[in-house]
């Protein structure tokens, strides 16, 4: 038995036998993954777009607020299913706004108090939505969460400091930044975005962690600004 | 249940009888000598295995490739046509048997408790009885015997064939050495024989679906003939690649076997085994992400006023009439889903709009024209396995052509679009919680029977409506339905909807 498995033949044979199980298990087991986890994130993405077509009218934002997110995290060392949390949250941070009534949330007069607080209910709603998919449970903490301020002055549950999941406390200058720089129905002229960055700056340690404000200019600074620009003007 | 055609019976029957015929005549020709025992029940308890394999490892029956096939090519190959039509037919009777005993003692677990839990011995009864249970598949009818002989004739044709064939263009058993010249005497005539066995396959099955009527088509036997045509197409040719590595490893079996004995089924079940995982963990990831897409845009859609209820109905008749029409298991597993997802394209539009009742303006009404493409750009990311986002970008398409969104040319509507539009229109008509106005076309004075509110005319194709409350009857749903057959709705559809209806397979909420 021994001298013919050292024919050259079945030696050759089984390699590739071998072989070809290997590359097998991994195109499903490594490559298969990454692909679907990015079709994944594509779907979410289309999502959020449609909801954005009803807030600000304009596509884009959720993705470019994701781009600029997961950034900042990743210059704060943040890594694997962690950071898959927060551009998941980043994505969807708004859907809430999927059952307020267009009406509201397209006003340019300024809103009632009522208004303000069926506005404000964006936060909850979206959370608990999230919170009911299996996948994204985790996430919903970070959905909750993203209008509170580092001072407690924030929505809907008066947080404040490390109390903020770190996450939220991104995406608060994240998404802040990306509606600094962009037209909106109730401004109408928006900021360049070295005046934006300028505001941000003013905002740490009031409403922004200083520790994500330093994050984010660090970002900005190693030209995502400009590679943001050039996303939108193509 | 419906019996199968007759054609389709004295089909099955026949196979049996021409396997009987092949085994007698392969016997007679090839006499066996000295029986190799020992290679004969390697192969024979591979077989085996590999058939639990198939049947059993997947829950739903989905996985497209069979591990058996190759061990019994590389089976013909090595022992000759009568030992390898002999030990197919073993194994996969065997496997049946065993399928049967694990069948019938979940039936008993499951009436003393409730269900299968973690334990795996469990899960194992429940994989393996699934060998079984699809002999029983509904959408296979005939008698039991006939499913039962039947599988396994079909089997001896194909394999007793392309040994023959072997045999025929020059191969060598291999039982007795390697042959001197390898690629005359093993390697060009196994091609052969997969290439036989591969195309007894086709023929067979699409004679099946040629006899047993799967959807009614129009034009007789040759219309029917066209599309099995377009069924293969669509079924076999995604399947090339791994056919060609079924006859890859079944090659390299053949060819190990002799010198390594059973190390060889070891070697050469690894790369199946990967394909196997490929094709699972795709349905797997795909079904779990297109789950988590489902139940958020659920969740957001929930909130609307008009979706209450809605979208859950609509996916539940859906898969009820996906079974009636004996759709492929992919299609009924996952069009409940699009059913739940065929509006939500309409995620973005404001509320006054949606719930307009007066005419639209032409830009409203372009915001709404919309949806079912940005609905399918929502999960058209995610067709691994079927393209759903077509379901849903067609659901607002109609049978004639009309409708939108609006396309040139001659356009393949997806049958599963053709049957969400039927039921979402269906139980926008019954469902008597939503505000029951009345429709009238304002140019062509169109009123539907039911408290239907299309988004456009169907006579006249206008956009232009006024609405008056009414009661809601299902009798006036009916009608609207047959009278939009052929034009706006399938007519295959309609038949099988109207059909459940009188069998009162459909509840309703109104009489
Ligand atoms: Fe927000
Ligand atoms: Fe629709």
């Amino acid at each position: 038995m021994l001298p013919e498995v050292f024919n050259p033949g079945v030696t050759a044979v089984s390699i590739a036998a071998l072989s070809m199980s290997g590359l097998g298990m991994y195109v499903s087991r490594v490559m298969l993954p990454a692909k679907m986890k990015r079709a994944y994130v594509k779907s979410i993405t289309a999502l959020a777009a449609a909801v954005e077509t009803k807030d600000s009218g304009t596509v884009g934002h959720a993705k470019r607020i994701a781009e600029l997110t997961v950034a900042v995290a990743q210059i704060m060392e943040i890594k694997g299913r962690e950071l898959e949390r927060i551009e998941y949250a980043a994505l969807l941070r708004d859907i809430g706004k999927s059952v307020i009534p267009q009406a509201v949330l397209a006003k340019t007069s300024p809103l009632t108090r009522s208004e303000w607080e069926v506005v404000k209910s964006h936060t909850v709603l979206g959370a608990n939505m999230v919170a009911a998919v299996p996948f994204l449970t985790d996430t919903a903490d970070y959905v909750r969460h993203h209008h509170e301020c580092w001072d407690g002055s924030g929505y809907p549950d008066n947080l404040r400091g490390e109390q903020i999941p770190l996450g939220s406390r991104i995406l608060a200058v994240t998404s802040d930044y990306d509606a600094m720089i962009s037209q909106r129905p109730y401004h109408m002229h928006p900021m360049a975005p070295h005046r934006a960055m300028e505001e941000i700056r003013a905002g740490a340690g009031i409403k922004y962690d200083p520790d994500v404000v330093e994050a984010f200019l660090k970002v900005l600074g190693e030209g995502f600004e400009l590679a943001l620009e050039l996303a939108r003007v193509a | 249940m419906q019996t199968a055609p007759i054609a389709y019976r004295v089909f099955r029957w026949t196979l049996v009888v021409l396997a009987g015929l092949l085994t007698w005549i392969t016997w007679m020709v090839f006499r066996v000598g000295t029986i190799p025992f020992a290679s004969t029940i390697w192969f024979f308890a591979a077989g085996f295995l590999a058939e639990l394999f198939t049947k059993g490892l997947d829950d739903e029956n989905r996985i497209q490739i069979t591990p058996s096939a190759p061990i019994y090519w590389a089976a013909a190959c090595v022992v000759g046509p009568p030992l390898a039509i002999a030990l197919c037919l073993m194994s996969s009777i065997l496997a049946d048997l065993v399928g049967l005993v694990g069948f019938i003692s979940m039936r008993r677990i499951d009436t003393n408790s409730n269900g299968p839990a973690g334990n795996p011995m469990l899960r194992w009864l429940k994989r393996i009885s699934k060998c079984w249970e699809r002999r029983l598949n509904p959408s296979i009818e005939g008698c039991i015997w006939e499913k039962v002989l039947g599988c396994p004739c079909s089997l001896v044709l194909s394999i007793g064939l392309a040994s023959i064939v072997y045999h025929a263009v020059g191969g060598r058993f291999l039982i007795a050495g390697l042959p001197e010249d390898i690629l005359s005497g093993f390697i060009l005539p196994f091609i052969a024989l997969a290439a036989t066995a591969v195309i007894m396959d086709v023929v067979q099955s699409a004679a099946a679906f040629v006899l047993y009527e799967k959807h009614p088509t129009a034009g007789g036997l040759w219309g029917r003939i066209k599309q099995v045509n377009a069924a293969i197409l669509e079924t076999e040719l995604p399947l090339i690649p791994s056919q060609i590595l079924l006859v890859f490893v079944s090659l390299m079996l053949a060819y190990l076997y002799v010198p390594l004995g059973a190390w060889a089924f070891v070697l050469t079940s690894l790369p199946l085994i990967a394909l196997r995982d490929y094709y699972y963990q795709k349905i797997a990831e795909q079904s779990a992400y297109l789950d988590t897409i489902t139940t958020l845009a659920t969740c957001m859609q929930h909130y609307h006023p008009y979706t209450r209820g809605h979208l859950k109905r609509v996916a539940n008749l859906a898969e009820k009439l996906a079974r009636k029409l004996r759709l492929s298991n992919e299609s009924i597993n996952y069009i409940s889903m699009a059913g739940l997802l065929h509006d939500i394209g309409k995620i973005g539009v404001s509320e006054e709009i949606l719930n307009k009742t007066s005419t639209l303006e032409p830009d409203e009404w372009e915001l709404i024209k919309e949806h079912p493409d940005k609905g399918a750009e929502i999960i058209s990311h995610l067709n691994f396995v079927e393209d759903i986002a077509d379901w849903i970008r067609y659901h607002h398409k109609w049978h004639d052509g009309r409708g939108y969104p609006e396309s040139n040319g001659d356009l393949e509507i997806p049958i599963e679009a053709s049957i969400i539009a039927v039921a979402d229109c269906f139980d926008a008509m019954t469902d008597d919680r939503e505000l029951s106005l009345e429709w009238v076309c304002d140019s062509c004075g169109y009123t539907p029977m039911n408290g239907y509110r299309p988004t456009q005319c169907p006579m006249c194709g206008a956009n232009k409506r006024r609405t008056y409350r009414v009661p809601r009857t299902l009798q006036g749903a009916i009608d609207e339905l047959r009278r939009g057959s052929g034009t706006q709705f399938h007519p295959a559809v309609v038949s099988a909807f109207l059909d459940m209806i009188e069998r009162e397979e459909v509840h309703s909420d109104v009489a």
